[in-house]
């Protein structure tokens, strides 16, 4: 196995294959840095140009682009509050205060630094696990996903900052605005009223623009003010590194969270960085600074956001089965480059295998160094003045919801959820469990409905099924439990103070 | 006023000069090949599918084998325009592409099928177009030898319980559930896995255990699992020829659902699910991937693409770069291609009302009757 990995070493490093990868990595961090796109467009831009390309080549170019989109998306989330993608919302919730701060250079390096990490160490994963992901694949049946489905929506209590009511109120609600569009399995549609443009549901970008981009500009044209408040930058990059240097640990355990969580085919994919951000802030001995610029709330996502990607290759190598929309394009570049994914990835064509892995360590340097370089110029896009800065940006977020379908209908829900969510910021309601049940819809009840169509109530039994329900319940209780007993102290307090 | 008036004369006789330099400099005086419908003109193929799936690499595959053969015109592009399964790209080319044969449509079986039961949201019909290519794409099913099943007989009348995974009942596994249908099996169809690459994880969990498999799938997936004993392969959906079902030539050796049919019962199959079962195989199977073009498009576009396609599938670079995505088919044109495209069309009223109650009824669907 590691003269083959040599070998692929080999065959990676020769100068027109790492050109193609530079390539990808170019396009990559450009497609994550712009609010909204994720790694499909990045898929969508290449793939038509692949067909006939050497494979080795071809797997350089999609994987260079694949793999740094996690590393470029956090300049939006980090100085504007926007996702650049699906995998950096998470990254919003206390890199933006860091950027309010002034401290954007020291929010984006730490990040890049970690992304660097946590790639890495999904490559390393991705090798490791080759040749025992077939029984690891085959031990999740359609309950056990949709179990790990659950967990992920268990995530919303925890993350909700304030009522752990007003978390599940809003998941729910984002479970019930995923099921818009067709139903998994039966040509039936749901609450489209006709519109051919919901037959599809609402796009994934367009939602999460209007839900966080849309609010987030209109309050900094409100203030007039600028994103870093009292307009100057204190911390550097190199203070950045420090920091994530001295979180050593939770780099690496988040990072093995990243890469096992990449490997659930379906669950895995723009839940990740939640579920990171939530172990993080549960595992952290004080809380109190999450939401208001921790760095730990940085390091945690964006770790694990790269790392997933090498776990996500597991599945989709392996079995040809994706784990997240950008790993369902990637199968469809190595069709058109002629490789198949199944068995053949680590038998005959294990070469190219190995090449993928290769492509993913060395692809995650590049765009890590490439971002911390520009870092601190681009940080000072934070004390531009709002005034200037929104209508740009609007513009942005505008074209790519619009990407999303390139239908009307992109625009005019942009304007809706954006309002939806401007009220929601007002009022305080948690945005992101609305997010993550939305993603989490389509999933779920796809597995929920082949469990019950193929076992009754029967899969309520399976040990599998026991084993994550346990899971679900000890996070569960492991963070309400903290906020429980100081509501409880809290009220011990004020009823000994009256008497 | 003179040198105004001198001005202007120069500055005609200038412009003058550059559209003269122009007219003689610009494409039309060098290399002059017989004037075609498509000199410098761009087309697209338009793929109702996101891209990298069967159907788009099909399509990336045509465009430069098309490339090849109609140097001619200025460009040849693949546009994607994905969305509700294949109806909006299969709309778009319906309602807002002018019939000017710039615009060719590049199918597969679900775009045929959407269309024949009336699945919500389809504004086209393969009536308005003219086929100019077609490539068949057969399936084998195939069971799981611990059900007890050891051949057709076996089938039919077994006690053990028969789950079939699929991915929708108006897609390709509508051939496999008919089969069942017409055969009298009372499978259970666990419907709404993610894709056939999933159904065929399931079927290795042991959560299913029947399957229709399309042919480069099978290959790669499943006939290992044949040879490990732990698939056995029934019958093949088969192909329609001249009205009859025949073998898939991808699988000369398996028997054709008639046969399997025969076998298990000693006569022919018949009835409006047999019927069905026919006009479903004619256009999703016998030509499962098909290229069109508008009904109405001027006869020099429809001859010189005709031409050109014939150039297409005479190159050898045509099955050496599509070795994987043709899986051993030959594609079909002309006669052969219209006679199938027919019979499509020709389905009765009968029987696509037939089928779309079945489908109401047993899978609970919305279809208009």
């Amino acid at each position: 196995m590691f003269e083959a990995a040599a070998q692929a070493l080999g065959l990676i490093l020769q100068l027109d294959r790492l050109g193609w990868m530079v390539l990808g990595c170019a396009v990559g961090l450009v497609v994550g840095l712009l609010p909204g796109l994720g790694g499909t467009v990045g898929m969508s831009i290449l793939l038509p140009f692949i067909f006939g390309m050497d494979p080795y080549s071809g797997v350089a170019l999609l994987i260079g682009m694949a793999a740094v989109i996690h590393t470029g998306d956090t300049f939006p989330a980090v100085l504007i509050g926007v996702p650049g993608s699906a995998g950096s919302q998470a990254t919003i919730v206390d890199g933006y205060p860091l950027a309010r701060q002034g401290k954007a250079a020291t929010a984006l390096s730490a990040a890049f630094f970690v992304s660097m990490i946590g790639g890495i160490f999904g490559a390393v994963v991705l090798f490791g696990t080759l040749s025992v992901a077939r029984p690891l694949v085959l031990a999740l049946g359609s309950p056990e996903l949709f179990m790990l489905a659950i967990f992920g929506l268990s995530m919303v209590g925890v993350l909700s900052v304030g009522s752990p009511l007003a978390g599940v109120v809003s998941g729910l609600a984002g479970l019930l605005i995923g099921t818009i569009g067709g139903a998994p399995g039966v040509p039936v549609y749901r609450y489209t009223f006709d519109w051919l443009y919901l037959f599809d549901g609402i796009p994934l970008p367009v939602l999460a623009l209007g839900l966080f981009a849309v609010p987030e500009m209109l309050d900094l044209l409100a203030q007039r003010g600028q994103i870093a408040q009292g307009a100057k930058l204190t911390g550097s990059r190199l203070e950045g590194i420090r920091e994530a240097l001295r979180h050593k640990l939770l780099i690496l355990r988040s990072a093995a969270l990243g890469s096992a969580l990449g490997i659930i085919p379906g669950i895995g994919g723009s839940v990740v960085d939640w579920i990171a951000y939530g172990v993080t802030k549960q595992t952290a001995r004080d809380r109190d600074n999450f939401g208001r610029g921790d760095i730990r709330g940085v390091i945690g996502p964006e770790s694990a956001n790269n790392a997933k990607e090498g776990g996500a290759l597991v599945p989709t190598l392996i079995f040809g089965i994706p784990g997240s929309g950008t790993t369902a394009m990637l199968l469809g570049g190595l069709v058109l480059l002629g490789i198949e994914p199944g068995p053949s990835m680590i038998k005959e064509n294990l070469d190219v295998t190995l090449s993928i892995v290769w492509s993913l360590a060395l692809a995650n340097v590049f765009g890590a160094v490439a971002c911390i370089v520009c870092a601190g110029w681009v940080a000072r896009a934070s004390v531009i003045s709002a005034n200037r800065l929104v209508p740009f940006l609007f513009i942005i977020i505008t074209v790519a919801a619009y990407q999303s379908t390139r239908n009307w209908g992109d625009i005019i829900m942009l304007l809706v959820i954006g309002s939806v969510g401007w009220i929601m910021k007002q009022a305080a309601w948690p945005r992101a469990p609305l997010l993550i049940g939305f993603v989490l819809s389509l999933v779920t009840e796809r597995y929920l409905h082949l469990s019950m169509s193929r076992y009754g109530l029967e899969w309520l039994t399976f040990p599998g099924v026991l084993i994550i329900l346990a899971m679900i319940v000890i996070a569960l209780v492991a963070g309400l439990l903290p906020d429980l007993r100081r509501r409880l102290a809290q009220a011990r307090a004020a009823s000994e103070g009256r008497s | 006023m003179r040198t105004r008036r001198h001005m202007l004369r120069g500055a005609g006789a200038a412009f003058g000069a550059v559209v003269l330099g122009a007219a003689l400099v610009l494409p039309g005086g060098s290399e002059v090949r017989a004037a075609g419908y498509y000199d410098g003109k761009d087309i697209e193929l338009i793929v109702p599918y996101s891209p990298g799936g069967g159907n788009d690499t099909f399509a990336r595959l045509l465009q430069t084998q098309y490339r090849a053969c109609m140097p001619e015109a200025a460009s040849i592009q693949v546009v994607n325009i994905p969305g509700g399964g294949t109806v909006m790209g299969a709309n778009e080319f319906e309602l807002l592409r002018e019939p000017n044969g710039l615009s060719v449509l590049v199918t597969a079986g679900t775009t045929s099928y959407a269309w024949m039961l009336g699945q919500p949201g389809v504004r086209y019909s393969p009536r308005n177009w003219t086929a100019i290519l077609g490539l068949p794409g057969g399936g084998v099913v195939y069971v799981n030898p611990d059900t007890g099943v050891k051949n057709m007989k076996d089938l039919v009348s077994t006690k053990s319980e028969l789950v079939f995974g699929g991915i929708s009942a108006t897609g390709l596994d509508l051939l496999g559930l008919l089969t069942f249908e017409i055969l009298g099996l009372d499978t259970k169809a666990v419907l709404g896995y993610e894709g056939k690459g999933p159904v065929q994880i399931a079927y290795q969990q042991g959560e299913i255990n029947i399957d229709y498999q399309t042919t480069p799938a099978f290959i790669k997936l499943v006939r290992p699992q044949v040879e490990a004993g732990t698939a056995l392969p029934l019958y093949t959906a088969g192909m329609v020829q001249d009205g009859e079902l025949v073998r898939d030539p991808a699988f000369p050796d398996f028997p054709s659902f008639l046969e399997a049919y025969r076998d298990a019962y000693g006569k022919d199959p018949s009835g409006p699910a047999w019927e069905a079962y026919l006009a479903l195989v004619s256009s999703g199977v016998s030509a499962q991937r098909q290229v069109w073009m508008h009904k109405n498009t001027p006869p020099e576009a429809l001859a010189a693409m005709n031409a050109a396609t014939e150039c297409v599938i005479a190159r050898d670079e045509f099955y050496e770069k599509g070795a994987k995505i043709l899986a051993g088919y030959k594609p079909i044109v002309g006669e052969p291609l219209q006679r199938n495209a027919k019979a499509m069309l020709a389905v009765s009223d009968d029987v696509l009302k037939w089928l779309r109650r079945y489908l109401n009824e047993k899978y609970d669907l919305e279809l208009s009757e």
